[in-house]
């Protein structure tokens, strides 16, 4: 199997032409620049919209607000839709994951690894890209992916770093250095989720004085449970600074209130 | 008139694929009040000559007419019937029922017959038992008689029914002669008595002397019959 | 007839003389007849109160006489749960139809609307717990609020929570101790530490009402994940109209606190359930031992689980710790030093170390002490009489719902207390159901499609994904985006009536006709009369047919799932030994009156000959072992009466397991010997006899006057 897969790309990487590997400190900037066009020095806020697709069950779809204070490493989601699901919402601070329901009001403690909503979405999904800082990047090959041509990059977590997934597999657009596919894998190298993200829209942040890159659709792909599948997209962005208390319990409370 | 008339009858046993004839073309009739000796070699056919006239088998070919009955048209069930009301048997191994006493045992066939209240069942019975001579035992099992007291048992429980033949097969040939002889005597003193038809195979040339009439049966067929009584009363004895 | 009379007199005759002309084939035949007797009749009535017993459970239970569901329903209604978890119900969207036609069934008697599912309830962790607490007081506090009770109870909370920030530290500095301080976490187990040092501070305490909510969030994020302990439970309810359920079901009882008011939200929880999964570990422990050596006269000296239990009771000691807070904890040790006789200056810790290491000479004084003194100071159950909990379930729209409920009582069921099958359940009122099934109405249905519609959201085949999205050099990859500002405020707008807050929730009386319109998924029926089951279930099914109603129809029995068919199983296994023993029973019979008749050919054939019947001595032989069928039969059925008695007056069959408890419906159980059983088993014993005897009688039957015969040289 993988070798049949080292085989494709290989075929695949011939059949892209002579562009030539990265060399190590391209593929190191490569990558940094991913993460480096998605920062945002300031605060982020964006509406979303979520869709769960489960065979053989009705879609779940919300939309909800998407609060981050990269900084800090804060994170809080505010349902808005529909109405029943309003002004339930998930805020994190480090490693603590916590879901408020305000028709019983009350917290509850969540792991990192929360299936957001009860839909595929993890929270990191809608952080921010830190991919030098829980990565080492390896370049695998340069082919295409549809008509755009791309590096195929394989990231795997560093030692002692807490991530959801250990091994990631990036498609990077040569000509963006967008990322258009991402696989994510087990330990074991059990492929476990794939996402798509075909449009990317960039917005100028004065907190940063440069654009900012967002990904305005995903698509997520369980890999586990075929035929399940998610898609975000995110509909507006506000780079406003929010409000200083905003990561507090308190203040998604006061929100359903 | 003959009370046994036997035309022209043959009877083959099935052995394996073979066939045994045991009687070829026999034919006798045997007269009310007779005291009949069939006669011959083991094998020869006189069993099943007994067989046939006593109902218990029926032949091959021919007739076989007991008490005007022409027992192959009969079902098994009137056969039965037929010995229960007509025929006495008295066996070589006297074959009483081991768990009656003798009074039962001779009551029996009464029971089966129906019919008689206890009391006359009982005098019929036990005057049976007087007269062959075994009153006393009649609380006894038969496994507490000797050979002969058996045998008169077997043949008081032969005549209560009063039927028109009796047979023996064999019946002395398992008890000693002084014995044997007894029983012989006792079977001619009812056949004397009540005029029942008695036909018994031996081939004790004692008990033969007996008969008021000899057959004798050699490979199936009858060699020869004589009349006993005539020719004792010919030689004036 | 008096020929015949005199006939079969002979006949009889001979066929008992017979019998006891061969007393040891007799007698064989005869134990053989007898065992089998005693077993059909031992068996059948073991049997038959098992079976009423499971009827007892499960009619006064859940079952009812008949249950109805949804007939388009993919699996089928297993009331105490089935293998793969919970029955697959479509439910039954308006029950007051069902009801309306239902109660016009001809014998029924009541019908009850029930939705079974299993939720999970959020207990939290100790720390948690503690915390929210903590918060509670903060909230009322930062909103204004002011009192001496308020301050007592807030000094209290906060008072507790750093006991436990300390035991907490002692846990895990001994930790510290064993682990490898350079591992690969080190830098995080590092800054764990130094949180949970300042926690540990004076000083933080000192500075709480500086910055309340911010100690908290400190507290809570940094400190409790260290504390782990697991977070939630599940529970398994039906939820119903509370009083309709207590009138169908008179076994039903509430123990402890007071049934849910009519018309309100509020959960009855099962009592055994309570006992097994939320009772405090070390007093659950305790009443463990105590019924193993009261009831099962188990030792602790001698027996393994016993000194088990004892050994985990005292590595349980620190969950008692972190019930405590400090002035009940010293109140506890003042209390506990005189009972125990120790030392005055021992510490709490080591007192309860005292009190958990039990023996058999000092187990019921410890126990006592335990009960009078210790548990009245601690939270003996996670959940407990007067809390309201809040649960939550995978609804059926595919969004997670969540409801408070207060509990008002413990529930059990009469005679069947400590069955875990029927003690497991939790009564739930009918409208906190329906919001944890999350039925998707029609309006929620179009609210989803219309936000999906407002969104664009476009569906793409998995399959083709790659090509359909970077198939065509469109120019859509990358573009320009503007700022926005989004307004949460706005968004989060709901509606006034759906803001009712969870006091306002619990006190509102929903009326019978709100408690009837609306989703159930399936429903007990109770009858008048009970025998008349099945022409009942026959009408049921007609006026299901006749309304429309498309319901399914089962027998509690069925609707017993598994558990259910238990006594079918009991059933099949005492049959097929029944069947077993018999079979074997036929063959030895059969032989030993084959040789018997062979035996006798010559007598036959001479009675044959004397003019008996075939039939005759086929009826002899028939009689023969029929007598022995009935004399010996007739004796196993009595010994059979003989051992069921005995097992009652020696106190019944005990129920050792939950299974037995329920199917016992109680401790024991106490056999009854059943008319039908003896009766049973002679018809049994007898048609066994004679179906042995038909061989040997085919045998004598062609046995011919010739053998009579056959002499012997």
């Amino acid at each position: 199997m993988h070798r049949a897969l080292a085989f494709l790309a290989l075929a695949a990487a011939l059949a892209a032409g002579p562009a030539a590997a990265l060399t190590p400190p391209e593929l190191a900037k490569v990558v940094a620049t991913i993460d480096e066009r998605q920062r945002n020095s300031g605060d982020w806020k964006a509406l979303c919209y979520m869709e769960a697709k489960e065979k053989g069950k009705t879609d779940v779809v919300y939309e909800l607000v998407v609060y981050r204070r990269d900084e800090d490493d804060k994170q809080m989601f505010l349902f808005t839709k529909p109405r029943a699901e309003a002004g339930k919402g998930y805020l994190r601070i480090d490693k603590n994951l916590w879901l408020y329901d305000p028709a019983v009001g009350r917290w509850e403690r969540r792991t990192e690894r929360e299936r957001i909503g009860g839909t595929d979405t993890r929270r990191g999904d809608l952080d921010e890209s830190r991919l030098v800082e829980e990565y080492d990047a390896k370049f695998e090959a340069d082919e295409k992916l549809g008509v755009y041509g791309v590096h195929r990059i394989l990231l795997v977590a560093k030692p002692g770093v807490d991530v959801a997934f250990p091994q990631v597999r990036l498609w990077v657009d040569q000509a963006t250095l967008n990322v258009l596919k991402r696989q994510e894998l087990a330990l074991s190298g059990r492929l476990m989720r794939t996402a798509y993200y075909p449009r990317w829209k960039k917005v100028f942040s004065p907190s940063k004085g440069a654009d900012v890159w967002y990904p305005e659709e995903m698509r997520l792909f369980d890999e586990i449970e075929k035929g399940n599948s998610t898609l975000i997209l995110i509909k507006e962005i506000d780079l406003r600074p929010l409000a200083a208390n905003l990561f507090t319990k308190a203040w998604l409370e006061s929100k359903s209130r | 008139m003959s009370i046994v008339s036997v035309e022209h009858v043959s009877k083959d046993y099935m052995l394996g694929k073979t066939v045994v004839p045991a009687l070829r073309d026999v034919s006798l009739a045997v007269g009310k009040g007779e005291f009949l000796s069939i006669a011959g070699p083991s094998g020869s056919g006189k069993t099943t000559l007994l067989n046939l006239v006593g109902c218990v088998d029926t032949p091959t070919a021919g007739r076989v007419i007991v008490a005007g009955q022409d027992t192959a048209r009969l079902s098994e069930r009137a056969l039965t019937e037929l010995r229960l009301r007509t025929i006495g048997f008295i066996f070589q191994s006297f074959n009483l029922v081991s768990v009656l006493s003798v009074f039962q045992n001779v009551e029996f066939p009464l029971l089966l017959q129906g019919g008689q209240t206890r009391k006359e069942r009982a005098e019929r019975v036990l005057a049976l038992l007087d007269a062959v001579g075994i009153a006393e035992h009649a609380r006894h099992r038969p496994s507490e008689l000797s050979g002969g007291q058996r045998q008169r048992v077997a043949i008081a429980r032969a005549l209560v029914t009063r039927p028109a033949l009796v047979l023996a097969d064999e019946p002395t040939a398992n008890l000693d002669s002084e014995t044997g002889g007894n029983i012989i005597d006792l079977m001619k003193e009812m056949n004397r008595r009540d005029g029942t038809t008695f036909i018994f195979s031996t081939h004790d040339p004692k008990v033969m002397a007996h008969a008021s009439a000899l057959v004798r049966i050699e490979d199936g067929r009858i060699a020869s019959r004589e009349d006993l009584d005539a020719a004792r009363l010919a030689g004036g004895r | 007839m008096a020929p015949r009379r005199d006939a079969a007199r002979v006949l009889l005759r001979i066929a008992f003389r017979n019998l006891l002309a061969s007393p040891v084939r007799t007698g064989i035949l005869g134990a053989i007849v007898l065992v089998g007797a005693l077993i059909v009749v031992v068996g059948s009535s073991v049997l038959d109160s098992i079976d009423r017993g499971m009827r007892t459970s499960i009619q006064g239970s859940l079952g009812g006489h008949l249950q109805v569901y949804e007939a388009r329903s993919e699996g089928a209604l297993e009331l105490y749960g089935g293998l793969r978890g919970e029955s697959l119900l479509e439910p039954i969207e308006d029950f007051s139809k069902v009801k309306a036609v239902l109660e016009q069934v001809p014998n029924v008697k009541q019908v009850v609307p029930m939705g079974i599912d299993q939720a999970m309830v959020a207990t939290g962790n100790a720390f948690d717990l503690a915390l929210e607490r903590l918060r509670g007081d903060v909230r009322r506090l930062e909103a204004g609020e002011d009192g001496p009770e308020l301050r007592r109870d807030y000094a209290a909370h906060a008072a507790h929570v750093r006991r436990m920030v300390q035991l907490l530290r002692d846990e895990i500095a001994q930790a510290r101790e064993i682990s490898d301080p350079e591992g690969r976490e080190a830098a995080e187990r590092k800054s764990e530490w130094e949180a949970l040092q300042r926690a540990a501070t004076d000083a933080f305490w000192r500075d709480l009402d500086r910055d309340r909510y911010g100690s908290l969030e400190f507290l809570e994020n940094r400190v409790a994940p260290l504390a782990m302990d697991t977070a939630f439970t599940f529970l398994r309810y039906v939820g119903t109209d509370v009083d309709a359920f207590f009138r169908a079901f008179p076994l039903a009882e509430v123990v402890k606190g007071e049934r849910i008011p009519t018309g309100q939200r509020g959960v009855l929880v099962g009592k055994q359930y309570a006992e097994e999964w939320l009772k405090l570990k070390n007093a659950r422990r305790l009443d463990q031992i105590k019924d193993a050596r009261d009831r099962r006269g188990k030792r602790i000296a001698d027996d393994e689980e016993l000194q088990r239990w004892v050994r985990e009771n005292r590595a349980g000691i620190r969950e008692i710790l972190l019930q405590l807070d400090p002035i009940r904890a010293d109140a506890l040790a003042q209390e506990l030093r005189p009972a125990l006789g120790a030392p005055a200056a021992e510490p709490l810790e080591a007192l309860l170390g005292r009190l958990f290491a039990a023996t058999d000479e000092s187990f019921d004084g410890q126990y006592r002490i335990f009960y009078d003194v210790v548990a009245p100071k601690l939270r003996l159950y996670q959940i407990d009489v007067g809390d309201t909990i809040t649960i939550k379930a995978p609804s059926k729209s595919g969004y997670f719902s969540s409801v408070n409920v207060k509990v008002y009582g413990f529930l059990q069921f009469k005679g069947i207390e400590r069955s875990g099958i029927a003690g497991m359940m939790s009564v739930l009122d009918l409208m906190s159901f329906r919001d944890l099934y999350g039925y998707l109405t029609a309006e929620k249905a179009a609210e989803i499609r219309a936000l999906q519609k407002s969104m664009g959201a476009r569906e793409i085949d998995r399959e083709r994904a790659e090509a359909e999205l970077f198939g065509a050099a469109d120019g859509a990859l990358v573009g320009e985006a503007r700022v926005a500002e989004i307004d949460e405020g706005a968004l989060v707008k709901r509606r006034e009536e759906e803001r009712a807050s969870a006091a306002d929730l619990a006190a509102h009386v929903y009326s019978q006709e709100e408690l009837e319109h609306g989703v159930a998924l399936n429903a007990a029926l109770i009858l008048d009369d009970p025998r008349l089951l099945r022409r009942t279930e026959g009408d049921v099914r007609k006026a299901i047919a006749d309304a429309g109603l498309g319901l399914k129809v089962v027998d509690w029995q069925e609707a017993a799932g598994l558990v259910g068919q238990f006594v079918t199983l009991l059933r099949v296994v005492l049959f097929t030994a029944v069947v077993i023993f018999f079979a074997i029973a036929l063959v030895i019979i059969n032989n030993a009156m084959v040789m018997a008749t062979l035996q006798r050919v010559k007598e036959i054939g001479t009675m044959r000959a004397i003019g008996t019947q075939r039939r005759f001595v086929v009826t002899m032989l028939l009689v023969e072992i029929a007598t022995v069928g009935l004399v010996f039969g007739l004796a196993g059925a009595a010994l059979g009466a003989g051992v069921v008695w005995g097992i009652r007056v020696a106190g019944g069959i005990p129920a050792v397991t939950d299974l037995l408890y329920f199917v016992f419906s109680g401790p024991a159980l106490f056999p009854r010997l059943g008319a039908l059983a003896v009766g049973g088993s002679l018809a049994v014993v007898l048609l066994v006899a004679i179906l042995s005897a038909l061989y040997p009688a085919l045998i004598a039957m062609r046995v011919t006057p010739v053998e009579a015969m056959a002499t012997e040289d």
